[in-house]
């Protein structure tokens, strides 16, 4: 969790001094097709489809636009039904752009699997596997301030964790009036290794949304970057997920942090989708709670 | 059960051998059995210091054979009645050269007097057997403190890792890694020994210096390829490096002041030609200079990373048959960093410590006996704390060892060495400790890791005609690792702990066991050529996999296991060997072909720390690979401009089922180019100037080839494993080192009184007399070196930033090299009296 930040933060620390922009002339690499789906209990599923884009292409910048997959062919079926996905404009989503089931097709249900398949326009086909684990109830949820701060502060909760291992957990936030989608917080998955049948407290600290230009690093007060204020108002959406989506979203996070490390070997992200797709097909159980403004 | 009986027959075997020679020692006075041969033994000694010499050769001229001195300085020739010219040499001393009657065994304990390096030639023997040429020792290199010395240092610190480097067949890891690879083997594969002892990690400061201090060092001995029997334990190379026993004539201190650390030795005798001890240590003091200069409230403030290291050792002769030997080393690594501001502290720590005691032993004139007893630890931790959060990671592996050696030196086409050994392992594989507040994480406690292990050697340098000479060597190892064990077998699907086996205390968990057979042999051309070939079978049951793309403290080692299967690796090399103008130039051509099975690496998606309440070899994969190249090294050995250049044409290669889809892929130090230049000239008694030049073809490492949106965060797709080359490392140093002339200095200074009291008509500069005995020995010098002369970038690590947002339109990403050091400049101050 914590400790991968501080051991870079720490290499970083010694030896900032002598860096350099240099040339590098990069292996040659095929466009990978990748899927983020999630179907969530109680709700449809939606899949994001892009495509991997070479990393130096475009010099004078990229825009989203250049990964949007908008002709592939979307099924999800829980065995029984399947439905097919159509694809529509979802400003709460991460891109925008998102193929969505149809509530009257398939709910998601706490305990049902779920397959995905993703037809490309050349003809490939991506398969995945998911199911929904039963959500987990956090006992309670408030703010606390971060001293030596009093207005700033951490999104903290109490879990008492089901006893048996195999329990595996993400988490988001969002404030209702100032984020247009909920965050996952800096090292949000974990799993109750470590932690099993226990009861504690544990805190995160504010997730940053890299696609939200009002919100963006440049936009934040320093203060608010990895802080809650006392009056915000807090959705806490907390949920659990199955190994394949925790081994997705850990090795995700740590090639997140492992970017622009120096010290960080590659992360390889280990996703579950079939025939070289990256990314991920997710079942989320997910518990939702709400953090009020502290008097 | 099999090990075991090998073990109980070894041991008897040993000691028949030791009392059936303590007998005929007794006997000695008798008529020899063997009729009409006797022996001349004794010890090589530097005259000046007492210091045994290590690898001296000594032979008899007549028959153009003879021996090297052990590691102990011993050495023993038996041949035919007759009267015999002895001659010992020795690089950098004085022949020495002796007519004796040999009707009688004879003691012969030999002085060789140091030439002065920087002024005359080392005289040479026409007649000089060299080692070069007539050893069978294929792929190994010895090097000298004094040839070490003249080289130039990064910041004035003389450092023999750095040094070895520049050895064909061996290469750098890159500034800021102590770790090297010899022939395509990992850096886990090097046996380093400090005076018997292992060392765990040789590296100070991340490997901007290593652990060796170089006035505390005698000599160094590398072994690449051929490895003799007597060692063992991994696959590609031993480095032994013996440590200096200090001066058993006079008392001494020297040192050195440098731009970032400071080191002093301490020597002297304890009872004079008896018995001697040696004192030394060092601290780098970046952290203390930056401090001032950091603002009151910046982290520097209370930040800083420093290392210091002592070593110690004593020696005392007891007889003419005992000696003893202690002999230590301690050092520490200290990172600090704390931001008050940020509320947020951490401190890692890491070092090696190493014990030694050795006896000494002659059975008799011909057998030669070393027993030691030593301790090596390697221990690694870190605490940080944030907002209440507490977290503890420590490793670290412990050794107690306990060796017996044997020579046996019949005759003199025989060297007979055997011996045995046996080390008891405490791993401690990455622990840890956290805590929020009040709640304690269960991090699955400390959790050590026992094994046993035990090998038994014989090996014998035989000279089966004059032109025709082999080492066979046969090695046996053992290992087993044992209980208090915890296996945890994971269910397949769930990936979750499904059950635990637990092992008891001293009870078997896995055990592993072999034959390694080693063959070296010679065949002289003539005298100044001669082909060389080896095949040697090695075993390696500890490992370390490393997780990040350079080598860091926290890599912890790991025993074999059920999982784990020891390393194997063969390996074949040919040579030919050819020295020009009598044996002023030493060239050879060598090539070598490896074949390794059961390598480790960690599995794709393993995180750090990923270990913490596992078993760290849950995390592994396992290969096998290959290694080849061709080295070739000319080296001037004497006069006034001399020097070497090496240069390796090579390829080292992985395949892992688990890795790369089961593609073969370039290990990260496969290393197509290797060179090296390395040239030293005395132009006078004050001068020395020398200079090191690099190349080496840049690492292998996966980079990124694209980028994809998960999330809403850029995220990498990496190229196939190690499928990029970083760019070329190459480098100029250069070195002066001034060494004011003291007896001139001394007269300046009386004519200046002189001239200053106006004493000109009554006293002479002859008539001031200076207490001699304080300033005999004084010797100062200045040595001043450049580092990467033309400021050459050579890359540490290479990563891709992003810059601007995809939202906003305007992403870049860039690849960006950190390079550590630039040109630096230094200057160090050495002293000596």
């Amino acid at each position: 969790m914590k400790k991968y930040f501080l051991i870079s933060l720490a290499s970083l620390s010694l030896f900032s001094a002598c860096t350099e922009e240099i040339d590098v002339k990069l292996p040659n690499s095929d466009k990978k097709l990748v899927i983020e789906g999630v179907i969530e209990n109680g709700k449809c599923a939606e899949v994001i489809i892009t495509r991997t884009i070479p990393l130096f292409s475009a010099q004078g910048g990229t825009t989203v636009d250049e990964f949007y997959v908008i002709d592939a062919k979307v099924y999800v079926s829980n065995g029984v039904v399947t439905d097919t996905l159509k694809i529509m404009i979802d400003s709460a989503s991460s891109l925008g752009l998102v193929y969505k089931g149809s509530s009257s097709a398939i709910v998601g249900v706490p305990g049902q699997t779920y397959t995905l398949k993703v037809v490309a326009s050349d003809g490939n086909v991506y398969n995945a596997t998911t199911s929904i684990p039963y959500p987990v109830a956090l006992d309670s949820v408030w703010w606390k301030a971060a001293p030596p701060e009093d207005t700033l502060g951490y999104a903290n909760a109490h879990l008492t964790e089901p006893l048996g291992l195999g329990n595996n957990y993400r988490w988001y936030a969002k404030r209702p009036t100032k984020d247009r989608r909920f965050i996952a917080a800096y090292g949000a998955t974990f799993d109750d290794k470590l932690i099993d049948g226990k009861s504690f407290e544990f805190a995160y600290t504010k997730g940053y949304d890299p696609t939200d230009s009002e919100n963006s690093a440049e936009n934040d007060s320093d203060a608010e970057r990895y802080y809650y204020r006392k009056t915000d108002t807090i959705y806490i959406k907390f949920v659990s997920i199955d190994r394949a989506s925790k081994e997705f979203y850990t090795t995700f996070e740590a090639a997140l942090s492992s970017n622009g490390n120096p010290f960080a070997s590659p992360t390889t992200i280990m996703g579950n989708i079939d025939n070289d797709g990256l990314g991920v097909w997710c079942g989320m159980g997910a518990f939702y709670d709400t953090i009020m403004p502290t008097p | 059960m099999k090990q075991s009986l090998f073990f109980k027959l070894l041991f008897a075997f040993i000691f028949f051998i030791a009392f059936n020679f303590q007998t005929n020692a007794q006997e000695k006075q008798k008529p020899s059995l063997s009729a009409g041969r006797y022996t001349i033994s004794g010890y090589v000694k530097d005259a000046s210091n007492g210091e045994y010499s290590i690898g001296a050769n000594v032979y008899i001229k007549e028959l153009l054979k003879g021996g090297n001195t052990n590691q102990y300085g011993f050495y023993s020739i038996t041949v035919e009645k007759g009267t015999y010219t002895i001659i010992s040499s020795y690089v950098g001393y004085g022949d020495f050269v002796k007519e004796i009657v040999l009707d009688k065994d004879i003691r012969l304990n030999i002085e060789l007097k140091p030439t002065t390096i920087n002024v005359k030639e080392v005289e040479i023997s026409s007649e000089k057997i060299d080692k070069n040429v007539t050893s069978t020792a294929v792929g190994s290199i010895k090097l000298d403190m004094e040839e070490i010395k003249k080289l130039p240092a990064f910041l004035g610190e003389v450092d023999i890792l750095k040094t070895i480097q520049l050895l064909p067949g061996v290469k750098s890891s890159g500034d800021g890694n102590s770790g090297f690879y010899v022939r395509g083997g990992g850096p886990d594969q090097n046996l380093i020994l400090l005076d018997e002892a292992v060392v765990y990690n040789a590296s100070h400061l991340l490997g901007f210096f290593s652990v060796f201090n170089g006035d505390a060092v005698k000599s160094i001995n590398l072994v690449k390829g051929g490895m003799p029997a007597q060692y063992g334990g991994r696959l590609a190379s031993v480095l032994d490096i013996s440590m200096k026993e200090g001066n058993n004539k006079t008392y001494h201190a020297s040192g050195g002041i440098g731009l970032i650390s400071s080191r002093l030795t301490i020597e002297g005798p304890i009872k004079k030609d008896t018995g001697s001890f040696i004192v030394s240590a060092r601290r780098t003091y970046l952290d203390v200079l930056a401090r001032p200069f950091a603002k009151p409230d910046s982290p520097l403030k209370n930040s800083g990373v420093y290392f210091y290291d002592f070593n110690a050792k004593v020696n005392y002769r007891l007889s003419d048959k005992d000696r003893i030997f202690a002999s230590g080393y301690f050092g520490r690594d200290i990172m600090k960093f704390e931001d008050k501001a940020a509320g947020f502290k951490m401190g890692v720590a890491w070092g090696n410590s190493t014990g030694v005691v050795r006896w000494n032993h002659l059975f008799s004139n011909k057998l030669f006996m070393n027993v030691s007893a030593i301790v090596s630890d390697y221990q690694f931790s870190f605490t940080a704390e944030q907002t209440g959060f507490e977290l503890k990671l420590f490793s670290g592996i412990n050794d107690l060892n306990g060796k017996v050696d044997l020579g046996y030196f019949p005759n003199i086409r025989h060297e007979v060495k055997f011996g045995a050994n046996y080390i008891f392992h405490t791993f401690t594989p990455i622990s840890a400790t956290a805590k929020q507040g009040e709640t304690e994480f269960d991090l699955g406690g400390v959790k050590k890791l026992r094994a046993h292990d035990m090998a038994a050697y014989v090996s014998d340098d035989f000279d089966v005609t004059d032109n025709f000479k082999i080492h066979l060597g046969l090695r046996y190892s053992y290992f087993m690792q044992v209980g208090p064990f915890d296996r945890y077998v994971k269910d397949p699907i769930t990936g979750q702990i499904s059950s635990t086996i637990h092992t008891d205390k001293n009870k078997k968990v896995a055990d592993y066991g072999g034959f390694e057979p080693r063959f070296n042999a010679r065949y002289s051309l003539n005298t100044k050529s001669s082909i060389k070939a080896s095949y040697t079978y090695n075993l390696q049951y500890i490992h370390l996999a490393s997780l990040s793309a350079v080598t860091l403290p926290i890599d912890t080692w790991v025993p074999s296991s059920e999982l784990v299967k020891p390393q194997k690796g063969s390996q074949y090399s040919l040579g030919y060997f050819r020295n020009f103008k009598e044996n002023n130039y030493e060239t050879s051509l060598e090539v070598y072909y490896k074949d390794l099975k059961n390598q480790i690496e960690y599995a794709d998606g393993s995180l750090p720390g990923g270990a913490v309440g596992d078993n760290t070899d849950n995390q592994f994969v396992f290969g096998k690979g290959e290694a080849y190249g061709v080295e070739l090294f000319i080296k001037k050995r004497t006069g006034k401009f001399n020097g070497w250049v090496g240069y390796t044409l090579s390829y080292t290669k992985r395949t892992f089922p688990d890795l790369n889809r089961g593609k073969e892929f370039y290990a990260k130090y496969d290393r197509r180019h290797d060179a090296s230049v390395v040239l030293s000239y005395d132009l006078n008694k004050k001068w020395t100037f020398a200079t090191i030049f690099v190349y080496g073809t840049g690492n292998a490492i996966t980079i990124p080839t694209s980028y994809y949106v998960i999330d809403g965060n850029i995220t990498y797709d990496y190229s196939e494993r190690n499928a990029f080359r970083m760019p070329a490392y190459h480098r100029l140093d250069i070195s002066a080192t001034y060494t004011p002339d003291r007896t001139k200095k001394i007269e300046r200074r009386k004519k200046r009184i002189i001239t200053k009291f106006g004493l000109a008509e009554n006293v002479k500069p002859g008539d001031i007399k200076i207490p001699r005995k304080m300033f005999r020995n004084y010797e100062s010098s200045w040595t001043f070196s450049v580092f990467n002369v033309y400021n050459r970038h050579n890359p540490y690590i290479i990563y891709f930033a992003n810059e601007g947002s995809a939202i906003d339109g305007n992403l870049s990403i860039k690849a960006k090299q950190v390079y550590l050091f630039p040109i630096i400049p230094s200057v160090t101050w050495n002293f000596k009296f």
